[in-house]
């Protein structure tokens, strides 16, 4: 960074917000110079999104005041904000899944003359900022038709055509392969370069060391710190985050032999031309990691153990045949799944916490007074996992991230399984979160269920798996022991297939 | 520590993970499909009738049949655009039943013909305008709020006259409207022609008709793109109850009368057109050129009936059926199409 004198193009001072029940922010204060990439970081929960949707005009906060490009503001309403030139990519991308890209990129901003669109300047304008975040796709595309990474860029090149001052980037990368992260970069670069600010938010502390000038990090609702990206490092970043509580996922693990009867012996798992799985024994009290590329089958075997997805299914479930005709059968049979996109596969997010947590389990007889029965039955178990919450009868939508998750695992705790199937388990949430999310799944294996597991995130089934097995192109081609193996040897299995 | 290892962090990255496609997202490709669809459906249909009966394709049914689509045509039109927003308007049978109502009074006491019309309209606007604006500042759902509206202006259409029929000498130029002709043409249907295509270029070509998918396709992500997203709602059934307006006055030159109990289930009537037109109840997917073929399919059908002489009795269960077979067709071509541009 060239050292121009450096003047705040933003700056948010003691800023405070409550929703009932909750400080989501209490006297923050965000500074973000002219021409720079500033990284907030902070656990699920600790504000951060709060604080944007503050800066996007979407909240009003309590108290506070915004200063931007040296006059203090009020942004009352997301159009507002847009006028000052503040543009927010969110991280659920809000996008017009009906409407094609050129119309998404210049949706409010269209170039029209007495509200008559000029569509032939609309896609050439919008076929420019696709350029300019390297994307490949047709203008006409219909977004929501796209794969997600391509909404993603088309996300970034909507932002781009606002020609904001300030550019906020919520986990832009969250869903991207390597070579999109690259075009984001370059994207940020160029704004930073043409003197426009970015804040960019991510759990991916790499991404932060590689792009990112500053940092200020939030911690349950507050300012935890301040400093330069050059000057610290990854590990304080951590701890800033997430204050005195222990990380586990970073120390290693402590799993050691578990001796206890097999539950689930899946000898052979098979669809023509998605898996051909065999030969996987899942003891009591075992937690098996499932490793692999994204399409090596490792959802579509989770899906086929919970008989959400027909297969040539050979396995014993507690001495049992198991061939779930549904998955009604394979949860009576004792299975449970925590699925990969728990807002819109595991939770029914406007209704409450002690309903979804019930969910599961109210529904089996006797059928009397099944919500009185289902606090009865969630209450321990929500204590137990150490949700988060002001009311049981809140909107489970209304968590955060890692509560929401511990919600679906209560579902099942509070149901009582032998079989907890995780699928991508850890998504999107922050490493506090993450570590208290392994801490409640050890738990549950602890007390008898056997777990099974399918992560991208090699590090947390080393630290936190019995066992690991790969799978590659549908096939299981070897398992490792992550005490004895290393996470390298692993990672070129799960790449190549082959053992080394 | 680090959070991953590279390699893994390859591997997490590398790879797009199988995202199912958000709710509620078709393609655009399989809706011109559905279009088309209809489309073959309605010349089919159109073949079946002109061979079956030989007085179908006279000059005079043709006509007619364009008649009779105008009015639920009209009315449709004004639907769509509340649907495409994810609306729903329950009240416009109601309101063309008032505004036919205010535009006879208004004429039996000698106001200028303009002024009535103009009258009529104004009172079908305003309705709509007050319905949307409540349903959109307050939150209600427009489902029970132009419930509501179906009733009560339904009420007002009746404390007008205190039930009775209005109108006993409607000017010629008055009756030319709904009952008169231009050729074979009949002016009603050409009104119908007209607004349809108006419509059409307003979605397509304006501002304000990208608005309205837009706040039909994700109404959070309009609000933060900052489009007033509760005008927009306002201002569709403003359009829906002028139009409504519309199909009021013209019943009422064409009938040279005007009744409190006109356009009774008409907007069930319009509802069925959107839908079987491949506008999606969820909003943001759709047009009004479906409406259109649809709105002439169901008239076609009716026709058909008739010069078949199936008794009236048997029309309404056979219409309904005819709907939903419709319907399960649409989902079959839309589910196939999506499997082939998905694989």
């Amino acid at each position: 960074m060239p050292d121009s004198p450096r003047t705040p193009l933003l700056s948010m001072a003691n800023i405070s917000k409550s929703f009932p029940g909750t400080k989501a922010l209490q006297s923050v204060s965000l500074e973000v110079m002219a021409g720079e990439v500033h990284c907030l970081l902070g656990e699920n929960g600790a504000g951060k999104s709060t604080l944007m949707k503050i800066l996007a005009g979407s909240y009003t906060p309590d108290s506070g005041e915004i200063y931007f490009d040296g006059s203090q503001i009020t942004l009352n309403h997301p159009s507002a904000s847009l006028a000052v030139g503040i543009a927010v990519i969110y991280q659920e991308l809000d996008l017009f899944p009906d409407l094609t890209v050129a119309q998404n990129i210049f949706l409010g901003h269209a170039h029209a003359r007495f509200g008559l669109l000029k569509r032939g300047e609309r896609r050439r304008d919008a076929k420019a900022y696709l350029d300019r975040v390297g994307a490949r796709f047709s203008v006409d595309a219909v977004v929501g038709e796209l794969p997600i990474a391509d909404q993603q860029l088309t996300a970034i090149a909507r932002a781009l055509s606002m020609e904001a001052k300030l550019i906020v980037m919520d986990e832009p990368t969250a869903t991207l392969g390597e070579e999109d992260v690259e075009k984001v970069f370059s994207v940020v670069r160029s704004l930073i370069s043409e003197g426009r600010s970015v804040v960019y938010i991510s759990h991916r502390l790499g991404e932060v060391q590689e792009i990112g000038d500053s940092i200020t990090v939030l911690r349950d609702g507050i300012n935890a710190a301040e400093y330069p990206v050059s000057t610290t490092s990854p590990d304080r970043w951590i701890r800033d985050m997430i204050g005195d509580k222990q990380h586990e996922l970073t120390s290693p693990g402590d799993q050691g032999e578990v001796d206890g009867e097999i539950i689930l012996d899946l000898k052979r798992a098979h669809i023509p031309g998605l898996i051909d799985v065999s030969d996987i024994q899942l003891r009591r009290g075992e937690i098996v990691g499932l490793a692999g590329l994204g399409g090596a089958g490792r959802t579509t075997l989770l899906a086929a153990l919970y008989g959400s997805r027909r297969a040539e299914l050979d396995a014993t479930l507690a001495g049992r045949p198991h061939r779930p005709r549904n998955v009604k059968a394979a949860v009576k049979a004792g299975i449970g799944l925590v699925p990969e996109s728990r807002k819109t596969e595991g939770l029914f997010l406007g209704l409450s916490i002690f309903r979804n947590a019930g969910i599961s389990s109210i529904f089996r007889a006797p059928w009397l007074a099944p919500r009185a029965r289902g606090r009865r039955l969630v209450e321990p178990v929500l204590d137990t996992l150490g949700v988060k919450f002001s009311s049981g009868n809140q909107p489970v939508g209304e968590l955060s991230g890692g509560n929401q998750q511990k919600v679906v695992l209560a579902k099942w705790l509070a149901r009582g399984i032998t079989v907890l199937l995780l699928d991508e388990p850890t998504r999107g949430l922050d490493i506090g979160a993450k570590a208290d999310l392994y801490r409640q799944v050890r738990h549950v294996a602890s007390q008898g269920s056997a777990v099974l597991v399918a992560s991208s995130e090699l590090t947390e089934l080393m630290a936190n798996a019995h066992r690991v097995v790969v799978l590659h192109e549908g096939k299981n081609v070897a398992e490792f022991n992550p005490l004895i193996d290393s996470e390298k040897t692993i990672s070129h299995t799960i790449i190549s297939g082959r053992v080394q | 520590m680090t959070n991953q290892s590279p390699v893994a962090s390859q591997e997490s990255e590398s790879t797009k993970p199988p995202r199912p496609a958000r709710p509620g997202s078709k393609g655009r490709g399989s809706s011109w499909l559905l279009k088309s669809n209809l489309l073959i459906v309605f010349v089919a249909l159109f073949a079946t009738a002109a061979v079956l009966s030989p007085d179908f394709l006279s000059a005079r049914n043709l006509s007619n049949l364009l008649q009779q689509s105008a009015l639920t045509g009209i009315i449709a039109i004004g639907m769509t655009l509340v649907i495409l927003t994810a609306g729903i308007d329950l009240s416009v049978g109601s309101t063309a039943a008032l505004s036919g109502m205010v535009v006879a009074i208004l004429l039996d006491g000698q106001v200028p013909i303009p002024f009535a019309i103009l009258g009529a309209l104004l009172v079908g606007l305003l309705v709509g305008l007050a319905m949307g604006a409540l349903s959109a500042q307050l939150r209600l759902p427009a489902f029970i709020v132009t419930l509501a509206g179906l009733v009560s202006i339904r009420g007002a259409a009746y404390i007008t006259t205190d039930g009775k029929p209005v109108g006993q000498n409607f000017p010629a130029d008055f009756i030319f409207i709904g009952g008169g002709y231009v050729g074979f043409f009949p002016v009603s249907g050409l009104i119908f022609i007209a607004i349809t295509l108006l419509v059409g270029a307003v979605l397509r070509f304006t501002t304000f008709g990208e608005y309205i998918y837009a706040v039909g396709s994700n109404e959070e992500a309009a609000r933060l793109s900052g489009i007033p997203v509760k005008a927009v709602q306002a201002t569709v059934f403003g359009f829906s109850g002028l139009l409504a307006a519309i199909a009021g006055i013209l019943l009422a030159s064409r009938l040279t009368i005007a009744q409190p109990t006109a356009f009774q289930g008409a907007e069930l009537d319009a509802i069925a057109a959107v839908v079987l037109g491949g506008t999606s109840l969820f909003g943001g997917r759709g047009g009004v050129s479906g409406t259109f073929i649809a709105v002439l399919l169901l008239t076609v059908l009716r026709n058909l009936f008739n010069l078949l002489g199936i008794g009236s009795f048997y029309q309404m269960v056979a219409t309904g059926l005819i709907l939903v077979l419709a319907l399960i067709l649409n989902k079959v071509i839309d589910s196939r199409a999506r499997a082939l541009s998905g694989l």
